[in-house]
């Protein structure tokens, strides 16, 4: 059974399409790299799944219930795009923006408990940055900022992860390292992994599937059949194609 | 000269200054911890706008002879949502809703001024506020909406917390951000109307200001920064009542003066602190 089912999904905004009549399933423990040029409604897709922006029309379950009535919302971890802290003299420590991530698993009155502590610790020992516990976010590199948000959407133990161009901002060394986490996590803890990012190449050594999105579905399959696929050599051309392929 | 403290000691004998101490503490008490979570959210002038847009309920309880704050919390709190609904669904920036639903309260205010002469003395002490007038029932109606403000602020905290530091995600995980919104901009209403009695319309916004810009500049936690701005809040409040006693000065601008002389003092230790 599918953990995300998309079906005919449109968006429009600003009377402009978006995205249009977009199709796909994610089975449970699968790695899709969400891929294509700007403005082709990568965001826009993760956004949708999110409620965080309206839909013109089609239909979204997750999890086999309709959008509109799935509330397990911490079964999904979500890694913004802007994961650097806007207001560097934000007065949060990177233990308290990390707990945040527990609130959708409590009801009101919202407490955390030494559980939840214990919770928070664990995440950030796991991603190799407990040391950060008491550190003011704002005070971070982008590094390590990258990586209390992912900590923010694991603290939850989701069984989705939904990241948004997570590596925008790294250096080449510490992309790779997240690349590798992502892919740790996605084969020892079989979470299923949403992954947006324009660096099809890179991607397409992680991912089991490439979701390639130019408002609509361009292509969707693993990375071999990407490579091979001559609707992708006409969209690219030949020699685009060869590069992004060689680097594999 | 007279030796300040026994001044300062029978000033604290008076039941007006006592009452005063109260009050403005409670007060703000209530503006410092909301003040901190405005202030981060950047929405600290909805304070400013709220308490200019009651000049015109409290413009319009005077011509009627009735007590201006019971038409003023009910008024605020639909201003509130106003400006809400305008920042949010009508495209209108934050900053032009609030000041669109100031002008409106402000300019109705006058036009009532006018056409009642009679009460614009009343007027003068909601413009400027009156702190030492307060009565014991007004005192004690503070002190119990304070109560109802922080427990409140208190029970809702995590979710104010995780708004306040990333609005979507906390969308994402399924909070309630509309309601806890909505709440956020009841209690700074409730507050700010109390407030214009200590400091006055002119003023309140600075309540809500100055404590948090102080502890802002201090803390690396938000609970840190909290208590910080309560302490700021209460220690401004009660030294500016006691240096508007003891020199015979308007008390609500002294609070003020007084907020913005440890707002100078955080400043400089951050900067010493850097260098």
């Amino acid at each position: 059974m599918s953990i995300i089912s998309v079906k005919n999904l449109s968006v429009k905004m600003s009377n402009s399409t978006v995205l249009s009549d977009v199709s796909f399933e994610v089975a449970s423990g699968e790695y899709i790299g969400i891929v294509g040029p700007n403005g082709s409604g990568k965001s826009t897709l993760i956004r949708s799944l999110l409620r965080l922006n309206d839909i013109e029309c089609g239909r979204i379950e997750i999890m086999g219930k309709p959008l509109a009535h799935f509330s397990d919302w911490s079964k999904i971890g979500y890694l913004p795009q802007a994961t650097i802290v806007a207001n560097k003299s934000f007065p949060a420590s990177v233990g308290e923006v990390v707990a945040t991530g527990l609130l959708g698993c409590k009801s009101f009155p919202r407490r955390f408990n030494a559980t939840d502590r214990d919770a928070v610790l664990q995440t950030l020992e796991n991603l190799g940055i407990e040391h950060l516990y008491q550190e003011q976010v704002g005070k971070l590199s982008g590094g390590q900022s990258q990586r209390v948000f992912l900590a923010r959407a694991m603290v939850s133990n989701p069984d989705i992860l939904i990241l948004d161009e997570p590596t925008a901002a790294l250096d080449p060394v510490t992309r790779d390292h997240f690349y590798q986490t992502i892919a740790s996590l996605n084969k020892d803890q079989k979470k299923t992994v949403l992954l947006i990012t324009h660096d099809s190449a890179t991607i397409g050594r992680y991912a089991g599937k490439l979701l390639y999105l130019d408002r609509k579905v361009v292509f969707f399959g693993n990375f071999k059949e990407f490579c091979l696929s001559g609707d992708m050599s006409h969209y690219f051309g030949d020699f685009a194609q060869h590069l992004i392929c060689h680097q594999h | 000269m007279d030796p300040v403290i026994p001044q300062i000691v029978e000033a604290f004998q008076f039941g007006f200054i006592q009452r005063a101490v109260v009050a403005g503490s409670f007060i703000g008490v209530c503006c410092a911890v909301l003040g901190v979570f405005l202030v981060l959210r950047r929405l600290s002038l909805i304070g400013e706008g709220l308490a200019h847009f009651s000049l015109a309920p409290i413009g319009f309880a005077l011509m009627l002879g009735i007590y201006p704050l019971y038409v003023a919390v009910p008024m605020g709190i639909l201003a509130s949502f106003w400006i809400l609904h305008l920042a949010n669904r009508a495209n209108m920036y934050g900053d032009a809703a609030i000041g669109l639903v100031s002008a409106i309260g402000v300019a109705t205010g006058v036009i009532m001024a006018s056409l009642g002469s009679g009460f614009n003395v009343d007027l003068f002490g909601y413009l400027f506020g009156d702190i030492l007038a307060v009565s014991g029932v007004e005192s004690a109606m503070t002190v119990a909406l304070s109560f109802v403000v922080l427990l409140l602020v208190f029970l809702n905290y995590q979710e104010l917390f995780a708004i306040a530091f990333d609005e979507e995600y906390a969308r994402v995980i399924g909070l309630n951000t509309v309601r806890t919104n909505q709440i956020l901009v009841i209690l700074t209403t409730f507050t700010v109307i109390l407030g214009i009695k200590v400091v006055g319309i002119m003023l309140v916004s600075s309540l809500i200001i100055f404590p948090a810009v102080t502890a802002l500049q201090l803390s690396r936690g938000f609970k840190t920064a909290i208590l910080f701005a309560v302490i700021a809040a209460i220690c401004s409040v009660v030294m500016g009542i006691v240096l508007a006693f003891l020199f015979n000065l308007p008390a609500g601008a002294t609070i003020v003066i007084v907020n913005f002389a440890f707002f100078l003092i955080s400043y400089l230790l951050k900067t010493l602190t850097k260098a």
